[in-house]
């Protein structure tokens, strides 16, 4: 059978993006999921896709999910290569957590505090069992007392309080123009406000796996929860025309402060130190995880061994990025035959010069016996 | 195309890809680290490769891509079509035609000229990665021109196999300085690397690198005096065109291991067909 | 109100002058002419406003000479460039000789951090005559370069520190030269 070269490849690509279409829609009876379905009644899935896109825009990140099919790493790839096109305009002024209209607001290190523990929209306290109320659509939750669902101005930060008494070691100075990740590549050591960039965009998985590490032995932290808290803070920028700053907007933020082990000695005063967690949306996960491995990767800046994953920060920094690390686990699927087959020839080049040595070997042998056979015969 | 800048990365975006590739012109063979943008194919499927085409690329050229040594292959449809769509630039199959051709993992077997650049898809950039997985540590190395580690390396293969088994990506020396990567191009396409008449550049998107090798530049891949280095190949002819000397696919054309070759180069195999005809 | 010569007319046109200065530092020692170069403003010479306008923007730094105001003024307006003094600019623009070793060398962790010097020079066919080897030359290249005495000299003290160092295009009315830091020049 003569064989001919396979064409195809463009034929091949458009039939298999009609068939995605297809598989994307679904069963044609069931109506097509609207946007602002997925905006308001996934908004957790809405989160993570804007915190790993690394952009802030829910209706993008839900039709970002919506193309993907729920595929939330693809989702984040789609508004990172968005985000690549849109032009920079301005920098806005660094968003100020203190000033959080605040829905969610815990603290693990005291009973009390000024501002309370609120728990705000929280699947805390949720009793794990499936509620099969939800299957039938438009069930409307009993509607909830206004009150409890406010939102708060202004609660003092839990880690302020310890600062007072000097307790905790202070914040970095926040005078310097911080770098941007994406603007020059990440050279190790790298510091600090590149490594919270790079976390704060980190796949979610990896980050809850190293945190959790941590807690298991693998670097440790001995961390409580100062402060976690979500809500809405203002953006604003200083426009130069202007010259003085104007708001431009909200973002939700989750923020988590977390207490660790006090460094010190018996002449520096101990004072605990930090680990700080910061992304879009509600993601206490997130926000939690990225400030134990925050604490962790500061092993080094602190005088502490360095020997665990988390605290390696090149190790961290250069894995946590899903949309690297996807393109290229999948990359494999690529074509790779022509490699391949280099492959194919050396190994059977190898097993031939092997096979020549053996047999090279059992020919001396044999000329050896029968030596020594004639020998032994030999009156 | 509406809504995207020409060839789709935007100015600042080039500008900074363009500093980084003179660099690299003056430094033959050593990595210069660039801010790698998104892109929209995955890292690891030629986003840096399609940087610094995109960079390079204007409405007077003629561009090719290739993956696996075809025009065909999917991803460098994909690749080609993505170009025709941000730059409407003339694209072609035939190697003499093109002035920037787009690779993956070959060198074309038709000898390159001076008026062509050669952009090669890297997916890791770093020769001395499996040694030592630390970039600040390679960094260091290279600084240093601290190869050794390599040298031995290599020494173990032949300890062990009797021969150097790099069969892809043997690492070269670039104008005896720096250690490179020629990206996963079989050990067979090394030496058209040396002294090309052509600019190599090179792109690593995930990594972050770009490097590159001017014309008529000194490129000799790593052996040893009692070892030289051995670029195979399948010792067969391709059955389509004949040609014994073109790197070769191995096909399976039967569920009994049947099997035939044929040129990895599917335009170098096709010009040997019709020049034949 | 002050007027500015205008940049690029496109995108294709910024795109054509970087090939140009590709070519200059790929194939060293030959003459590129700009096919479509930027109107440069008072003081420059189209080549040089063109390299400028082409690899310069709010990420980098240029030193220009004293004096240079409506250049100056210009290459700030339309690429929003860092000014910076000779020793640290990522790219310096001079129109006689400029020690080379006063201007940034790069590290051996970095090399690629050595300057960029852009030099409009008043003829590119005048000077001594040289042999040029290296990578871009397929054996030698002989060219006349207007090299300032003591060019030569520290140019081969550059290449002994290499692969630190600095890469030179020289720029007169529409065209460049380009000699990278990988290129042995000797006087014949």
């Amino acid at each position: 059978m003569a064989y001919v070269a396979v064409k195809g490849g463009e034929a091949a690509i458009s039939a298999a993006h009609s068939w995605l279409a297809e598989a994307r829609r679904g069963a044609r009876d069931v109506p097509a999921l609207e946007l602002a379905q997925i905006k308001e009644q996934l908004s957790r899935a809405v989160d993570r896709v804007m915190a790993e896109g690394a952009l802030y825009d829910r209706d993008l990140a839900a039709l970002a999910i919506a193309q993907a099919q729920g595929d939330l790493i693809e989702a984040a790839f789609l508004l990172r290569a968005y985000r690549t096109t849109l032009p920079r305009l301005i920098d806005t002024d660094p968003v100020d957590t203190g000033a959080m209209l605040i829905s969610r607001r815990v603290s693990a290190i005291f009973k009390d505090l000024p501002g309370g523990q609120r728990l705000g929209p929280t699947t805390d306290y949720t009793h794990r069992l499936l509620d099969f109320s939800l299957e039938t659509a438009g069930a409307a939750p009993a509607p909830v007392p206004a009150a409890a669902v406010e939102s708060i101005e202004k609660m003092p930060r839990v880690t302020d309080l310890l600062g007072a008494e000097s307790l905790i070691e202070n914040d970095p100075s926040g005078d310097e123009t911080p770098r941007d990740l994406t603007m020059e590549p990440v050279e190790h050591p790298a510091p600090r406000d590149v490594r919270l960039q790079g976390l704060a965009r980190g796949d979610e998985g990896f980050l809850l796996a190293l945190g959790y590490s941590t807690q298991r032995g693998y670097g440790q932290n001995h961390p409580f929860v100062g402060e976690l808290r979500v809500g809405e803070v203002p953006v604003s920028i200083v426009p130069p025309e202007l010259g003085f700053a104007i708001e431009i907007g909200d973002v939700m933020l989750t923020e988590c402060q977390m207490v660790n082990q006090f460094g010190g000695s018996k002449t520096a005063p101990p004072q605990f130190t930090r680990g700080y967690g910061l992304c879009f949306g509600h993601a206490d996960r997130k926000a939690m995880a990225m400030s134990l491995v925050d604490r962790a990767m500061r092993a080094a800046e602190l005088g502490e061994d360095a020997s665990a994953p988390a605290q390696s920060v090149e190790f961290v920094l250069s894995h946590c990025d899903n949309i690297e690390a996807t393109g290229f686990v999948e990359h494999l699927k690529l074509p790779h035959h022509v490699d391949f087959q280099s492959e194919l020839e050396t190994i059977r080049a190898m097993r031939a010069e092997a096979r020549e040595t053996l047999k090279r070997a059992e020919a001396l042998g044999a000329l050896k016996r029968d030596e020594t056979k004639r020998e032994s015969e030999t009156p | 195309m509406k809504g995207y800048n020409f060839a789709y990365l935007d100015e600042q975006t080039k500008r900074m890809i363009r500093r980084a590739i003179l660099k690299a012109v003056a430094i033959p063979g050593h990595q210069i680290p660039f801010a790698s943008r998104e892109m929209p194919l995955p890292y690891g499927w030629g986003t840096g490769g399609i940087q610094v085409t995109s960079a390079i690329i204007g409405p007077d050229d003629v561009l090719k891509v290739i993956d696996q040594g075809a025009d065909d292959t999917t991803n460098a449809v994909s690749i080609r079509g993505f170009f025709g769509r941000v730059a409407g630039v003339r694209t072609t199959t035939h190697t003499a035609e093109a002035s920037v051709i787009q690779t993956r993992h070959r060198i074309p077997e038709t000898l390159l000229r001076p008026d062509q650049i050669l952009v090669y898809q890297v997916p890791q950039p770093e020769p001395l990665y499996k040694l030592e997985p630390s970039r600040a540590a390679t960094r260091r190395r290279h600084a240093l021109a601290e190869y050794g580690e390599m040298h031995v390396r290599l020494y173990e293969d032949i300890t062990r196999f009797g021969r150097v088994a790099t069969a892809y990506d043997h690492p070269v020396m670039v104008n005896q300085r720096y250690l490179m990567s020629p990206s996963p191009i079989p050990a067979f396409d090394n030496p058209k690397m040396h002294r090309m008449p052509a600019l190599q550049l090179f792109g690593a998107g995930r990594e972050k690198r770009i490097y590159a090798v001017p014309p008529y530049t000194d490129v000799r891949s790593l052996d040893f005096e009692d070892h030289p280095f051995h670029p195979g190949r399948a010792p067969h002819c391709c059955e389509l065109c004949g040609s014994t000397t073109s790197y070769l696919d191995e096909i399976i054309i039967d569920d009994k291991g049947g099997k035939m070759f044929a040129c990895s180069d599917t335009d170098y195999c096709e010009s040997n067909r019709s020049d034949a005809a | 109100m002050k007027y500015f010569a205008p940049g690029f007319a496109s995108p294709t046109d910024a795109q054509g002058c970087f090939r140009g200065i590709l070519q200059a530092l790929s194939t060293p020692g030959v003459v590129v002419p700009f096919t479509r170069p930027v109107g440069p403003p008072p003081g420059l010479s189209a080549a040089a406003a063109s390299v400028l306008l082409t690899l310069t923007d709010s990420s980098v730094s240029a030193s220009l000479p004293e004096g240079d105001d409506a250049a100056r003024d210009w290459l700030v307006f339309h690429a929003g460039v860092r000014l910076a003094a000779p020793d640290a600019a990522d790219f310096v623009l001079a129109r006689d000789h400029l020690d080379l070793r006063q201007l940034r060398q790069g590290t051996d962790d970095a090399p690629e951090d050595g300057a960029t010097l852009v030099l409009d020079v008043a003829s590119l066919e005048a000077g001594r005559l040289y042999r040029l080897t290296g990578p871009g030359i397929e054996t030698e290249r002989r060219v006349m370069l207007p090299l300032a005495d003591g060019f030569v000299t520290a140019w081969r003290q550059q290449a002994q520190t290499a692969p630190r160092g600095v890469d030179v295009i020289f720029c007169h009315e529409a065209r460049i030269l380009g000699l990278p830091r990988s290129l042995k020049i000797e006087e014949i």
